[in-house]
């Protein structure tokens, strides 16, 4: 089974908020809906004054969410990513504490909780995540773990050889 | 589901857009990855342009004023009958007044603007006003007479060195770029030169970061010279073949040593010389210029000491470097505007006279516009007929515009919404969004490119600016200046190109060919042939043939007794990735991002006047003060304040909109010294006390 990633590299990230507002329009999140992908501004990091990071879900190895979520609506997926079932959701927001990402959110309306889905649907038709795909700096990047893992060993070991 | 390939114009305008259609609907925009400049890039506000389209708040018929003028009554009105009813107020002004009360105006780079210069010169109004004078127009210019073009940073030339002045471009693209060729550029891991008194991403990650004083750039740009031009870093052979007035230049610039110009822009001598090294010696490099060079009075100056060191590097017309381009084939801009149809009586009439070289362009500067409704000087203007601007927030002094435009006899407005400026109408007339639009789209033309924009559905009664202008004309009289529709226009800009409006829109988009080093065959598009350095045609006209420095009115060094009551410098107009000007605050996937004007001050600064990150304060200047939220930023200079514009709140109730509660221009001044030859407005460099403020 290939395993499939969404890679963040912080470093990277140029705070445009380009890939929430790709979540939303791709999620059909109305209104004030928060997004599954959120930019964080963090004013003075590593020697900058300026830095962006983008918290989505992890699709984490052992997921807490998982653990405590009482109907089973959350799974992991053997491709890697964990997804919610809405059917089986009950909002009751157990999960939502757990996540040390905040990357759960509860959705007011529909009265469940609603998360990101690596866009399943887009993948299927060979597309990218819509975040990855409207990222301009490469700050978030999605293929199979095997090979976003050589290519960082291969990238840090040209730095390192610099 | 149908996919049809456009271009967004949710800013200026140029990227790749995808729009899906379902049942004649459009369900999702993306990036085109097959755009030749933005290659998929799609930025938070193009992805929003769903949320802009089928915004419930559009207008979407035309509208006519029942009661008072701003007292928020309105009739729904045909089409026919609201431009009927229009063309014949116009031409009963005309025949008045004369055609030059009726003033014509347009916002930022609208791609039906030469359009609008068309129907004002049609109808003999030598009166359009834009932000032209204080936004790229001016480096167009001066860049003209400085070196025969517009130079582009060459991102495709693979700089080595990248400058970036007065912008923040990862956040906005601006002019004629995309804020994904600047990304792509980085990648390659070029210098890179920041010169901005805000601590951005990018100011962030610089090899050298000027923190520059704002208003002083073309101090820093004439210390950067001196360095340069002492140390023998320039390109002798580019210099000697293709300059003109280089020794001027160089003996002019001896005064501003590396420890004077430290006094005068607050950056050290150290780096000063630092940044002039790294750029002259780094083969190529690229200056990416930003329109704060242009917001002050020596907006000219700026432009032409920039120019000067693209030129005396020898980076002009090189790869990575700052290219001149070929124009696509297309019918120029000068007969598209029928300035032609203008007499020489009328042309002698056009308000803002005096400022040479925005007169030659046809822009007037909006301030005489004012000046000329309030006090019918030098003749009084008695209508506006305003296309997708908003000058209640956008021009200076914005109170001041608000008793101009009550006075005004007829006001149209053309816009989306039912802005500040178009609660003041007697008519509104509902504009079409880009997904509505078939058009040649302009943003990359300076770059070589233009684009084909492709409507893709259909929103009410709302018509696209074009139309509008076509529909107007015939009820004007002035059918023959203009064409039956839009497809016979746009025919007729493709015309030099041999190819159809839908010929053009199959293939996408129509690029010129990238040629280095034109020069070296026909010389630079200036009266010598050469670059400019020191300009005898400015000379000619009154204006100084060498850049210089002047203090802006308003700052600690001009006015020390006013910055004994006014502490801080205030800059405004930072850009959000979120907003365009004063557009997209009523959409919720934009709003979200930023919900509130942003003041940025260092840590120091809070700590003075007692507030914390988030807290409201009042930003005051002589003329007024304003409302926003305090966003602490370490690195910033604990002098400098740095507030945004175009600030109005759409949910609350009209006919303001609380346009004067948080709108920066209520504090800016529309009051002369101007950049002599543009009219240049100071916007970066005003002083201003900040306390808090409750709630």
């Amino acid at each position: 089974m290939v395993k499939l990633t969404l890679l963040i590299d912080p470093s990277k990230c140029i705070g445009c908020y380009a890939c929430e507002v790709a979540c939303k329009q791709e999620h059909g999140l109305s209104g004030w809906a928060e997004p599954f992908i959120k930019v964080k501004e963090v004013r003075r990091l590593h020697g900058t004054y300026v830095s962006y990071v983008p918290v989505v879900c992890r699709h984490c190895g052992r997921p807490p969410c998982i653990e405590v979520c009482p109907t089973g609506a959350l799974e992991k997926t053997k491709e890697g990513a964990v997804l919610l079932d809405v059917e089986k959701c009950i909002g009751c927001g157990a999960c939502i504490p757990v996540c040390p990402f905040k990357a759960l959110v509860f959705d007011p309306e529909e009265g469940v909780v609603k998360k990101c889905d690596l866009c399943v649907e887009r993948v299927k038709e060979g597309l990218e995540p819509s975040c990855v795909a409207h990222c301009p700096s490469s700050a978030l990047v999605f293929g199979e773990t095997s090979s976003l893992i050589d290519e960082l060993r291969s990238k840090s070991a040209g730095q390192l050889a610099k | 589901m149908r996919v049809v390939r456009s271009v967004c114009r949710m800013c200026h305008g140029g990227c790749g857009a995808l729009i899906y259609v379902e049942d004649g609907r459009a369900v999702r925009v993306e990036g085109d990855p097959q755009h030749p400049v933005s290659r998929g890039y799609m930025c938070a506000k193009g992805l929003a342009s769903i949320q802009l389209a089928y915004h419930p708040d559009r207008l979407r018929y035309p509208l006519k004023r029942a009661g008072d003028r701003g007292g928020g009554s309105w009739v729904r009105v045909s089409w026919n009958e609201a431009l009927s009813d229009i063309a014949k107020r116009l031409l009963e002004i005309k025949e008045r007044y004369g055609a030059e009360a009726v003033v014509f105006a347009h916002g930022t780079n609208r791609e039906y603007l030469h359009m609008v210069y068309r129907l004002a010169h049609a109808f003999g109004s030598p009166n359009v006003t834009s932000p032209g004078y204080v936004c790229y127009y001016p480096r167009v210019a001066a860049s003209i007479l400085t070196c025969g073009g517009l130079p582009i940073a060459d991102y495709d030339g693979e700089p080595k060195c990248i400058m970036v002045w007065g912008c923040n471009p990862l956040h906005t693209s601006p002019d004629e770029y995309c804020a994904a060729q600047l990304c792509r550029a980085l990648e390659r891991g070029p210098k890179l030169i920041v010169v901005d008194p805000r601590p951005t991403w990018l100011a962030s990650r610089a090899d050298v970061w000027l923190r520059i004083r704002p208003g002083s750039d073309v101090a820093l740009a004439l210390g950067l010279l001196n360095v340069i031009i002492e140390e023998g870093l320039y390109d002798r052979g580019f210099v000697e073949r293709w300059t003109v007035g280089f020794d001027k230049l160089a003996s002019h610039v001896k005064k501003y040593t590396p420890e004077k110009v430290e006094g005068l822009t607050w950056v050290s001598a150290g780096l000063i010389r630092e940044a002039a090294r790294l750029y002259a010696l780094s083969k190529p490099a690229c200056i990416q210029w930003g329109v704060k060079i242009e917001q002050n009075v020596n907006c000219t100056s700026c432009i032409r000491a920039l120019v000067a060191l693209m030129a005396i590097t020898g980076n002009l017309d090189v790869p990575g470097g700052n290219v001149l381009c070929s124009p696509p084939p297309v019918t120029r801009f000068t007969e598209f505007m029928l300035t032609s149809a203008l007499s020489e009586e009328q042309r002698r009439k056009r308000l803002g006279g005096e400022h040479k070289l925005s007169s030659m362009g046809s822009v007037v500067p909006p301030m005489h516009v004012v000046k000329a409704i309030l006090e019918g000087d030098p003749y009084p203007v008695k209508a506006m007929v305003v296309f997708g601007s908003n000058p209640l927030l956008t021009w200076p002094n914005s109170k001041l515009v608000k008793e101009a435009l009550m006075k005004l006899d007829f006001l149209v407005v053309v816009d989306l919404f039912m802005t500040p400026t178009a609660e003041l109408a007697d008519y509104v007339l509902p504009a079409a969004t880009w997904l509505e639009i078939d058009d040649v789209a302009f943003y990359f033309y300076r770059a070589g490119y233009v684009m084909a924009r492709r409507k893709a559905i259909e929103v009410d009664e709302c018509w696209p600016d074009h139309k509008i202008i076509i529909e107007l004309a015939k009820r004007l009289g002035l059918r023959e200046c203009f064409w039956e529709d839009v497809e016979e226009y746009l025919n007729y800009v493709l015309k030099p190109s041999g190819l159809t409006w839908r010929e053009f829109a199959e293939r996408g988009w129509l690029e010129a060919p990238k040629r280095y080093r034109k020069y070296e065959e026909e010389g630079f598009r200036t009266l010598s042939g050469k670059v400019e350095l020191y300009s005898e045609t400015l000379e000619r006209m009154g204006y100084s043939p060498l850049p210089d420095y002047v203090e802006p009115p308003e700052t600690p060094l001009s006015n020390p007794k006013l910055a004994e009551e006014y502490p801080f410098i205030l800059t405004t107009g930072h850009r959000s990735p979120a907003y365009f000007h004063s557009e997209y605050r009523q959409l919720p996937w934009l709003r979200s991002i930023q919900p509130d004007p942003i003041v940025e001050l260092s840590p120091e600064a809070a700590k003075e006047i007692g507030v914390e990150d988030g807290d409201w304060v009042w930003i005051e200047t002589p003329r007024g003060r304003v409302k926003q939220r305090v966003k602490v930023v370490p690195g910033m200079h604990p002098k400098v304040v740095s507030a945004q514009h175009g600030w109005w709140f759409p949910e609350k109730p009209g006919p303001e909109h609380g346009c004067f509660e948080s709108n920066i221009n209520v504090v800016t001044s529309s009051e002369p010294p101007y950049d002599p030859c543009f009219g240049a407005v100071t916007f970066n460099a005003l002083l201003c006390r900040v306390y808090k403020a409750e709630g």
